[in-house]
Order: C-alpha cells, then sequence, then structure tokens
C-alpha cells in the first residue's frame, strides 16, 4: 500500500505541476486578453423605490423573481444555441 | 397627425403651467443647489476623499452644506453680504415671487432664496477656479521636480503660462498677430489672435497661441500664457483690446508637451472673494461617521490548505518538546493563545490548548477537528489516551495531499467581470439589483406627519413582527409558483422544445 500510495502521490504531484504551471500561465494569457478589451460601459445608480416599494418587496420576492426569470432565459437561450450547433453540425434535422 | 397634434397641446399646456405658476425660490434654489452638489462632490473627491456609496456623498454635501450657512450666518451677523442682498432685492423688484423655507435648515434655508443662489454660484465658480489652480500648481511642481533645462528664451510662468525676457524679442522673438487678423467681437471690439513666433527653425513654439499680453512693468518683460482658457485679454499699447477666441485656444498645444522651463516669475493668485475663502476649503468630515465611507467587517474563513509551507521550521515534529508533561508527536504550544487552553480536569500544557489537543496523525498546530473551537475538546478525554500507533513520526514525513488542483478559474473570470462584452452576465446581475434591489425583505414603516390646528400628528404603521415568519413562507411559495409559471410558459412559446 505505502508503495501505491507514493506513486499515487508522485501521480498527483505531477499533474499539479502541469496544472499549477501550464495551466496558470495559460490562464493569465487570457485573462490578459480579455483586459485589453473596453470596460463594462454600464454605470449604474440603485434605483430608490421608497417605502411603497419594501412594501411591495415585503410581499413579493420581486429580485428574487427576476433572478430566477434571468437565469432560466440563459437557458432557454443556451438550449436554442446548442440546437442550432447540432443542426448546423447535422447531427439532428 | 393626430398624435402631433396632441404632442403640441400637451407642449403647450406645459409650458402655459409653467410660466404661469409662481416662482418658488426653493425650487430654483434647488437646481442651483443640485448644480453645486457637482461641484463640492467633485471638488471632495479632487481632494482625495473617497466616497462609499451615493448616500455617503449626499451626507458630505449636506455636511458642507451646514458649514456653507454657518459662514453664511456669521456673514451676515457681520453685515458682509450687503451686496447679496442688493441683488436680491434687485431680484425681487422684477417681479418673482420668493419664499423662504423656515422650516428647512442647512440644505433648504443654505439655499432658500435667490441670495443664496448668487452666493451658491460663485462659490461653485470660486471652487472651480481652486481647483484649476490646484491643478496649475501641480503641474508646475511636477516641472519643478523634473528639473527640464531651460528652453531658449522662454521660462514658465505656470504651467501653462510662459514668460517671454525682452533680450530674447530683439534676438527674434516676435509677438505678432496671425495672418495679420483684425477682426471686431460682438460689442464691436476690435482684436487680432496673436501668435508668438520663434526664431529658430521648425520650432513648435511658434504655434503657441497667446493670451493676456502685456508688459511687466519695469521689468522689460512679456508675459503671456498659452492656451489658456481666458478668452479676452488685457489691453495693450492703446490699440484696443487683444482678444483670443475660444476657437484658436481649442487649437494651442499644450505648452507640456515640448521642452519648456521651471524658470518661476511668479504665481498668479485667483482673486477669491473674502467672505467665501473658508467656505471652499473642503469640510473635515471625519467627525461625521455616516459621511466616511462605510467599512461593515465581515467575517472571513481563511482556508489554510498547507499551514506550514515548505519551511521545514514549521514542521512540528522538529520542534523540542519543552513541556515536561507533553507527549510524543504532540507539541505544545504550536499555535493558539496561551490560555485559552486547558480545561479543567486537563493537564497543563498537554492538552486543551489550540494545535496541542487535536487528534494525532491530523495536522498538528489545525486545533482538531474544523469547526470545533480550540480547547473544546470532550470532558473527561484525558490527553495521551487517543490511539496510540497513529502517532506521526518523523521518518514519515509530510503526508500526500492525495488532490489534484486545477488553476482557479477566478484568474479568468475577474477581468471577465469587467471587460465587455464578457461583462454582460454580470451587468444583468447589476442592473437587476439597482433596478430591484432596493425592495428588500424588510417590513416597511410608514411614518406620516400631519398637522392640523398647528398641532403635529405622528403615524406610524408598521406590519408586527408577528407576520414575518407568515411572509417569508409566502414568499417562497410565491416564488416557487412563479418559477413554475415561467416554466410553462417557456413550455408554450418553445411548443415543448419541438422543431419550429
Amino acid at each position: 500500500m505505502a508503495v501505491l500510495d507514493t506513486i499515487l502521490c508522485a501521480l498527483i504531484k505531477f499533474v499539479n505541476m502541469i496544472t499549477e504551471g501550464l495551466g496558470t500561465w495559460l490562464f493569465e494569457i487570457i485573462a490578459w486578453l480579455i483586459e485589453l478589451l473596453p470596460s463594462s460601459p454600464f454605470d449604474l445608480e440603485p434605483v430608490k423605490w421608497g417605502e411603497f416599494g419594501r412594501l411591495v418587496g415585503y410581499l413579493l420576492p420581486i429580485s428574487k423573481m427576476l433572478f430566477h426569470f434571468a437565469l432560466m432565459l440563459g437557458f432557454v437561450a443556451m438550449w436554442y444555441t446548442v440546437q442550432h450547433i447540432l443542426r448546423f453540425v447535422k447531427m439532428i434535422k | 397627425m393626430k398624435k402631433i397634434f396632441i404632442s403640441i397641446l400637451c407642449f403647450i399646456v406645459f409650458v402655459s403651467f409653467v410660466f404661469k405658476m409662481d416662482y418658488k425660490a426653493s425650487a430654483i434654489s434647488v437646481v442651483g443647489s443640485n448644480a453645486l452638489k457637482g461641484v463640492v462632490i467633485g471638488a471632495m473627491e479632487k481632494s482625495g476623499i473617497k466616497f462609499a456609496n451615493k448616500e455617503a456623498k449626499e451626507k458630505a454635501y449636506q455636511a458642507w452644506n451646514m458649514k456653507a450657512y454657518e459662514k453664511w450666518k456669521a456673514d451676515e451677523a457681520a453685515g458682509r453680504n450687503a451686496d447679496l442682498w442688493k441683488d436680491f432685492e434687485r431680484i425681487k423688484t422684477g417681479g418673482l415671487n420668493v419664499s423662504p423655507i423656515e422650516s428647512l435648515p442647512g440644505y433648504g434655508k443654505v439655499l432658500v432664496d435667490y441670495t443664496f443662489f448668487g452666493m451658491a454660484a460663485s462659490i461653485g465658480g470660486a471652487i472651480g477656479m481652486a481647483i484649476q489652480n490646484k491643478q496649475l500648481e501641480n503641474e508646475r511642481l511636477k516641472y519643478l521636480d523634473e528639473k527640464i533645462p531651460e528652453y531658449k528664451g522662454v521660462s514658465l510662468n505656470l504651467s501653462l503660462g510662459v514668460s517671454l525676457a525682452s533680450e530674447f524679442v530683439s534676438d527674434g522673438w516676435r509677438v505678432t498677430p496671425v495672418n495679420g487678423s483684425n477682426v471686431k467681437t460682438d460689442d464691436g471690439k476690435p482684436f487680432s489672435l496673436w501668435t508668438i513666433l520663434s526664431p529658430f527653425d521648425n520650432d513648435s513654439a511658434k504655434h503657441f497661441y497667446i493670451t493676456n499680453l502685456e508688459v511687466m512693468g519695469d521689468l522689460l518683460k512679456y508675459s503671456f500664457n498659452v492656451g489658456s482658457r481666458s478668452w479676452q485679454g488685457e489691453a495693450l499699447n492703446n490699440d484696443g483690446y487683444n482678444y483670443i477666441p475660444l476657437s484658436s485656444i481649442k487649437n494651442a498645444d499644450m505648452l507640456f508637451a515640448y521642452e519648456a522651463v521651471p524658470k518661476i516669475e511668479e504665481v498668479p493668485q485667483i482673486k477669491i472673494p473674502e467672505p467665501l475663502k473658508k467656505v471652499i476649503e473642503v469640510p473635515d468630515i471625519s467627525e461625521i461617521p455616516e459621511a466616511m465611507p462605510q467599512k461593515t467587517p465581515v467575517e472571513v474563513i481563511v482556508p489554510l490548505d498547507d499551514p506550514f509551507g515548505d519551511n521545514p521550521h514549521n514542521n512540528p515534529y522538529e520542534l523540542p518538546a519543552t513541556s515536561p508533561g507533553g507527549e510524543p508527536g504532540k507539541e505544545p504550544g504550536t499555535g493558539g493563545e496561551p490560555g485559552t487552553g486547558g480545561e479543567p480536569g486537563k493537564e497543563p500544557g498537554t492538552g486543551g490548548e489550540p494545535g496541542t489537543g487535536g487528534e494525532p496523525g491530523k495536522e498538528p498546530g489545525t486545533g482538531g477537528e474544523p469547526g470545533k473551537e480550540p480547547g473544546t475538546e470532550e470532558p473527561g478525554k484525558e490527553p495521551g489516551t487517543e490511539e496510540p500507533g497513529k502517532e506521526e513520526t518523523p521518518e514519515d514525513g509530510p503526508t500526500c495531499s492525495k488532490k489534484v488542483e486545477f488553476p482557479k478559474f477566478s484568474i479568468i473570470t475577474d477581468p471577465m467581470s469587467d471587460s465587455f462584452p464578457f461583462s454582460l452576465p454580470w451587468d444583468l446581475y447589476d442592473i437587476i439589483e439597482a433596478m430591484f434591489g432596493d425592495m428588500t425583505n424588510e417590513a416597511p414603516n410608514f411614518h406620516y406627519v400631519f398637522k392640523f390646528n398647528d398641532k403635529k400628528y405622528d403615524f406610524k404603521l408598521d406590519i408586527p413582527d408577528y407576520f414575518d415568519s407568515y411572509f417569508t413562507f409566502a414568499r417562497g411559495i410565491i416564488l416557487i409558483g412563479f418559477d413554475i409559471s415561467v416554466m410553462f410558459f417557456f413550455y408554450r412559446i418553445s411548443k415543448g422544445g419541438a422543431d419550429e
């Protein structure tokens, strides 16, 4: 068992060496390329809804509902994207 | 056609209404105050104050405003506001109905009428000048630091100002109108575009456009500014006025693009009205903690994957056992605070201390099981009663982590969150958060104040805490119902996911 442990340990160390070295290096290059892009143009200021807005927020979880809706919308968009890609490569009709 | 007609009608009604209504001083002063707020906050930010959020800005501005109001009151008591009051009376005779708001201290009263609106505009202007002055001073200091060698004949007066010694004029430097231009201003005054011509070939200085050309007394020097924003020059030799229109100044090259010179002749002073001098100072808002950036302490758990690192001195098995009661494999005092461990019934110096009382075989110094407070081992468990055989000996060395560590994906996602267009998902989150983040689940508190027969009546409408748990449950149900309805919605519009 000790031998197996040593081999496993060496293997993991080898994989870690690759992922930490090469992977991090690759990630850093990609990050550098991404940083060349312009920064986000949105400058948002929070909307104040006042006490009535709070009342609505107390009764209905508006913020969470919108997050869930956006998330589902993202998944649907992803589904359609995958569908179109598969159709493009003629895997499906 | 119908829509256009309705739009025009609405516009006419709106404009008539605006011009028909009485002008309240407060309405216009608030406009002035908003304009001033931008200037004040800008001045504060330029002076290095950082605001955590918009509320902090508001509070800082209110603090500034209160100080301005106190200053105004002091000036009023000393009779220094005579000119402002004169303006006020003049405007009042112009037919405008000015009604001060007595009930609003600070924000309301400071800018309550045209008097203070005029003063606010003056303060805004003075602050703008002060900021510009500060920037010029910074540029000047920058030149001083860099010790740029003297440029031929031209010395730096300020960062954007140049002085030209008369002896260099005789060497061929000339100040001439551009292409003999001699046109008139709107009010009929003749003016010329002036430029300085260098005797040296390909000298960029010849492209300087100048303002404020004047002879400096007995010094036989010509002083002028380059690229200044002031468009009206001084009188020169009784020939009229030298005006430099903005269009030419726009094209003027910045002086610090050239090898100009830090020979300080004099630093012009921006004249600030005496009563306003203290007001334009950035107030000390350190006494108002809510105006400063908020730092809410957040509990952070820092995972220690490898607490000993590569430092062999940190390896516990190399440390000598100093405690006489210490056991093999346990190192006394390798971590934790002294005096926190040692439960009753435990021998001092052996167990209970963080990093010593854990089970052998675990990494020493981590204080036993994760999440377990140091010194909270089961009572009655005497140190030394742990299973033998699991003790780590020096020969074993540190054990392998047996965990593949992938590079952190956050290396990529961190810059993505701010790089357009990859930032769009984060932006979407921010948009929703900005739009509806204020609609929290906190119970609202309605507070109304009514005035009746010169008496105030306060009404507070709260939702009792009793309902909190019910509403939490109701929100959960509503959320699930909403999710299901959205699923049906998508199902319907996508026709069950079938091909179109």
